[in-house]
């Protein structure tokens, strides 16, 4: 009976839970779903990190290459990162070139790199104006129920925390670089920017972390991403219900306590690691 | 990448650091053995579990030692496109490998070997599948290599088709893919990425790799890949030491399916169980 209601009526079987302070799953408006983080499966990559979110599980992978800094910048490298959302994912994606969806969150993983200052470009310049490391960081989606975007940005840092590049040094000689792939030196990762997601349902319900179905229903969407110093590093509301001052500060305030578990998951889990 | 505006550039030419390494890799001979200590006809480590991707009607992952593959399966559903009117259904096949899964960094365009793989996992799964019971609609197979550490396309064969299994949709058997690399009289079962990438030796006369996808219950061969040149009945014998590699990988994906089917339908064991618990009660 349950089942036909939802799909005759998905929104009013929603605003039922909502009215209760639940939702359909049985998490409370403010709840996150269960972080599951694995890092360096991928011996192939330079860092890995797979992000289970719930269901939604985001794969990151960080191959990092040697190439020459461009003319107007000689003193920095590159990050390149890309979501992929393939057909494999979810139902929704076919197969072909990216799509719009995955090209929105690749651009917001850019500006969350770049705004945050997660690594600083000049770290990855080796010779100034002759060499450089450019770090491609490719999210590929596994699994798609709702909330990529907070995935892609915890398995990208994790993946980044990850990162052994080998040593290289440029010959005398020939002018031509020489690396040492027996010796790996970690990254230097300057910021922990963390995103949280918000749905707005009605004009008024807030809820994190959103599942597909939410994401579907929602009347609007709000990314907050913020850095371990308590500054917002990113904010991505791409259209959709307006919110008041107050329902922001609250968001915010969430925001910065979710910020501060990630962060202490990605520590632990990169201590279980190494030891 | 010239022309995809789709995604984010990153500079025009840029070299893997391997590239520039100081000492090549020495492969080091160990008599008898190989490089992971195993003998020339034993498998790695196989892992498989299912029902990996929520969104999926049915899905799978393979590990083999490190090679890891994901496998998706959606359908039966619509044929998207207009296209002419079959009683068959129709199977969707596509492999690709993720950016990072190999030593050189891959593209995010599917490459020919990529379509090459696709084309062949289609035609391994094709006979296994009963078409004919879903007219008018298409079965998409999705697979992604995460790491290729060797024997990726007999991996991707046998993930697919536990994908399909998984999924519900009917078929005759399910189909098991497995690798054979010989190297003049070496003959290696389920190689590792060293082992496939190996340089010709001068001179050995038979140096090749094969492939072959088994329907094991049914002992029937569905693909059989061969590159490199070989001998008549060296090539017999490796297609032989291949049916034997499928057909030990065959009960560790039995077991998988029969788990997977355990977790699925937890009311099948309660059933059971409670049945037996009478049938004690009715002999007391």
């Amino acid at each position: 009976m349950a089942a036909d209601f939802k799909t005759a009526q998905p929104v009013e079987y929603y605003r039922r839970f909502l009215k209760e302070d639940v939702r359909p799953d049985g998490r409370e408006l403010g709840e996150i779903r269960h972080t599951t983080l694995n890092i360096g499966s991928i011996t192939t990559a330079e860092g890995s990190a797979l992000v289970k979110l719930g269901n939604t599980t985001v794969i990151c992978g960080i191959k990092a290459e040697l190439c020459n800094p461009t003319a107007e910048e000689p003193k920095k490298g590159f990050v390149v990162p890309n979501v992929d959302l393939p057909p494999l994912c979810s139902p929704r994606f076919r197969p072909g070139p990216p799509s719009e969806q995955a090209q929105v969150v690749s651009q917001l993983m850019a500006d969350i790199i770049q705004n945050s200052g997660v690594v600083a470009l000049e770290d990855l310049c080796i010779v100034e104006g002759k060499l450089c490391w450019v770090l491609y960081c490719d999210m590929l989606c596994l699994d798609y129920d709702g909330n990529v975007v907070d995935t892609c940005v915890i398995s990208l840092l994790a993946a980044l925390k990850n990162v052994l590049l080998p040593e290289v040094r440029v010959s005398e000689e020939t002018g031509d670089p020489v690396t040492d792939m027996e010796k790996k030196l970690p990254l230097n990762i300057r910021k922990c920017p963390v995103a949280t997601t918000f749905g707005v349902f009605d004009d008024h319900y807030l809820f994190t972390d959103p599942t597909n179905e939410e994401e579907c229903l929602a009347t609007g969407v709000l990314t907050i991403v913020t850095t371990e110093d308590n500054k917002i590093c990113c904010m991505h509301k791409p259209g959709g219900t307006p919110l008041s001052e107050s329902r922001l500060q609250d968001c915010i305030n969430r925001a910065l306590t979710r910020a501060e578990e990630v962060r202490k998951l990605i520590h632990e889990t990169i201590n279980s690691v190494e030891r | 990448m010239p022309g995809d505006s789709r995604r984010i550039a990153g500079p025009q030419d840029s070299r893997a650091p391997h590239w520039f390494g100081r000492q090549q890799e020495t492969h080091q001979e160990a008599g008898g053995t190989r490089q992971d200590g195993r003998g020339d006809h034993d498998l790695r480590p196989v892992y498989l579990h299912t029902g990996v991707v929520s969104q999926a009607t049915g899905s799978a992952y393979m590990e083999m030692g490190q090679t890891k593959v994901i496998a998706a399966v959606y359908g039966p559903r619509e044929i998207s496109r207009r296209e002419e009117f079959t009683m068959k259904g129709r199977l969707c096949c596509e492999l690709k490998f993720a950016t990072f899964s190999c030593r050189q960094r891959r593209q995010h365009i599917q490459d020919n070997q990529e379509r090459d793989g696709s084309l062949i996992v289609l035609q391994a799964l094709e006979p296994a599948v009963c078409l004919d019971k879903f007219p008018k609609s298409q079965v998409d197979v999705y697979i992604t290599v995460l790491q290729d550490d060797g024997s990726a396309l007999a991996a991707a064969i046998t993930c697919a088709a536990l994908g399909l299994a998984d999924a519900g949709v009917m078929m005759y058997d399910v189909v098991v893919g497995c690798s054979v690399r010989q190297c003049g009289e070496d003959q290696w079962l389920d190689p590792s990425v060293r082992e496939e990438f190996r340089p010709e030796v001068e001179s050995a006369g038979d140096h090749g790799m094969v492939t072959v996808g088994l329907l094991p219950s049914l002992n029937q061969v569905s693909a059989l890949v061969l590159d490199g040149h070989l001998q008549q009945q060296t090539a017999v014998q490796a297609v032989k030491t291949c049916i034997s590699g499928c057909q030990g990988i065959y009960p560790i994906l039995k077991d998988c399916l029969v788990s997977s089917t355990r977790r699925n339908v937890p009311s099948l064991e309660q059933k059971s169980g409670q049945t037996s618990t009478d049938g004690q009660n009715g002999q007391t």
